[in-house]
């Protein structure tokens, strides 16, 4: 089973201080500076490719970011954990933030390229923009079915996985045949598991596959193409509220404070 | 344009999200009437019950007992209007329903719409990005536009004008369904809903750590949720996670302990009536979007808040 994950990391926007929170005049927000991390609903994907790898050895493990070069860091920790192939697209001067749509055609041209996955696995939003347009996108693209807010994987053989989901109803597992896209939600497997400093140093040096716009018969200005939804204004969310330290020279009258100016209130008006 | 809704009757929520779609409406577009309104459901007598909660007379309902979104897909898209906004409720199986048939259809589409406004014949919307620390607007390029909605909006205060009967579509289950091994409900629900929230995160270090939040939510009647590290760990329920990825609460009271207060955390509880943070990073988020804070180690002060809470039996 072929399975292509596409993944990408992005700025830990978390640390951002308030008060960077202001778009420039093309309204962007100075990210740059800041640590990146995994997507997290991509890591939890990532660490379900590799525990499929560990249930079944006829598994092909490929990831895929569009991304700087930069990028190329964290696929050199996809390698030393196992993944066969790593490829990096670079985006040039074009702006992903808001282009689920290009980001969809991209995918699904380097899928034609590489001569078809059975599995395309991925989380289901970014941060930055949020779309959650992604995996029905290249779903649709490729005419396959999309199974949405993944939350557990297993191979059961070579063309059939075991999917749990979870869906209005409630928590769904169902058996499913490649091909297939993957929508990763909240899953409980999360985190990728670090490697070992020998993998590092062999695993690790894999040379990542680099791929440009015209590799996939594509230049940068048919981006604007394929969106339908056009960035108008971007405002910072104020969240403050007039907040009132509570301070005591032990636990006990903190305690005493907070219950008679702000919880027995509430506990009274929920009798 | 021509504006329709697709809403989504299956699971416990059904009825909530109905009403706040419907609210959106009327507070988008005042006096307008939906060109139709598509209810999914699994059954007649859902189908019946939430069309009670529609303002509007033109309302089918496709009934399928099993959500599945491949032939409700088909279905919409043969009908789709080149000139329509579909807007779609505020559950994650229309936001998926809304993503399916905008790469089927083309036009546009935006999920976790918040607001949307129609200004010379042009269509704006609104939705939070960044982690939901900017809010970002829109102009819809290309129609049919499939739009879901945030959750968390207000709902419709009207009271329901009791059972109707739409129009009804029944979809038969297909040999796929077969496959489909077992389903439960999720406990998510009670989050949103609750008067008062208890809420703890990473600083908690571990399951252990959770214990008194637990306690003092269960003194106080209270709801117990987690951020989503403490529930990617394992520390609790996936369905406890509070957050943009796991439940909106808007409690009027809500404790958070132990937690940062990231934005993809604090908009779970952004509509809280107050909110008490105690933690002991002065400079955790948090600490600035509080009614009351407190600096310090909630390991020491809550033991000290529940022995008051019990010794006032008069309250509980």
């Amino acid at each position: 089973m072929k399975i292509l994950c596409l993944f990408k990391t992005e700025p830990d926007l978390d640390i951002l201080p308030e008060k960077e929170w202001q778009p420039d005049e093309n309204l962007r927000i100075e990210t740059v500076f800041l640590p990146s991390i995994w997507n997290c609903f991509d890591e939890s994907a990532l660490a379900m490719a590799l525990q499929l790898r560990k249930e079944s050895k006829d598994i092909s493990l490929s990831a895929l970011t569009v991304a700087p070069p930069a990028g190329e860091t964290a696929m050199r920790t996809l390698y030393a954990l196992g993944f066969d192939n790593c490829v990096r697209l670079d985006p040039g001067g074009t702006d992903l933030r808001f282009s689920p749509e290009w980001v969809a055609e991209l995918i699904c041209r380097y899928c034609e390229k590489a001569e078809g996955f059975d599995v395309l696995l991925l989380g289901q939003q970014s941060a930055e923009g949020n779309n959650s347009l992604t995996p029905a996108l290249c779903a649709e693209k490729l005419h396959v079915p999309c199974i949405s807010r993944v939350t557990e994987l297993h191979c059961e053989d070579e063309q059939t996985l075991s999917v749990s989901y979870a869906c209005n109803q409630g928590l769904t597992r169902r058996r499913i045949s490649a091909p297939v896209v993957l929508s990763v939600g909240n899953a409980q497997i999360s985190c990728l598991p670090v490697p070992t400093l020998k993998a590092k140093m062999t695993l690790g040096k894999k040379p990542v596959e680099r791929l440009a716009y015209g590799d996939l018969g594509l230049t940068e200005d048919s981006a604007g193409e394929y969106t339908g939804l056009g960035l108008m204004d971007l405002e910072p969310v104020s969240l403050k509220r007039a907040t009132r330290r509570i301070t005591g020279a032990t636990p006990e009258e903190i305690a005493e404070k907070l219950y008679t100016e702000y919880i027995r209130k509430a506990l009274e008006e929920g009798q | 344009m021509r504006k329709f809704l697709i809403l989504n009757g299956y699971g416990a929520g059904a009825s909530a999200s109905v009403s706040r779609a419907t609210a959106f409406f009327k507070s988008s577009w005042p006096g307008e009437v939906p060109e139709r309104c598509l209810l999914l459901c699994p059954d007649e007598a859902t189908a019946s019950g939430l069309a009670g909660r529609i303002p509007w007379s033109r309302v089918t309902a496709i009934v399928k007992k099993i959500y599945d979104p491949e032939p409700i897909l088909g279905l919409l898209a043969r009908d789709t209007a080149s000139d329509g906004l579909y807007i779609f409720g505020d559950d994650p199986d229309s936001a998926g329903l809304a993503a399916r048939l905008y790469g089927r259809c083309g036009g546009s589409a935006c999920i976790g719409v918040c607001a949307a406004e129609e200004k010379n014949e042009k269509l704006f919307l609104r939705k939070r990005v960044y982690s939901h620390h900017m809010e970002a607007r829109f102009l819809a390029e290309k129609l049919p536009c499939f739009a879901a909605l945030a959750k968390g909006l207000p709902t419709d205060g009207e009271t329901e004008n009791g059972p109707s009967t739409p129009e009804m579509i029944v979809l038969e289950d297909e040999d796929t369904e077969k496959e489909i091994i077992f389903q439960e409900d999720g406990d998510g629900d009670s989050l949103e809903t609750a008067k008062l929230l208890v809420a703890g995160g990473n600083g908690a270090g571990g399951p252990e750590g959770l214990a008194c939040l637990q306690e003092l939510a269960a003194c106080m009647g209270a709801g117990f949720g987690v951020s989503k590290p403490a529930a990617m760990g394992g520390w609790a329920p996936l369905s406890s996670m509070i957050g943009i990825s796991g439940t909106l609460a808007a409690p009027e009271l809500c404790i958070a302990a132990g937690v940062s207060g990231a934005a993809a955390f604090f908009a779970g509880i952004e509509k809280s009536g107050a909110i008490i943070a105690i933690n002991t990073d002065p400079e955790a988020p948090i600490m600035g979007h509080a009614d009351a804070v407190v600096q310090g180690d909630y390991k020491e002060i809550l033991p000290e808040l529940i022995r008051l809470i019990r010794q006032d039996r008069s309250l509980l």
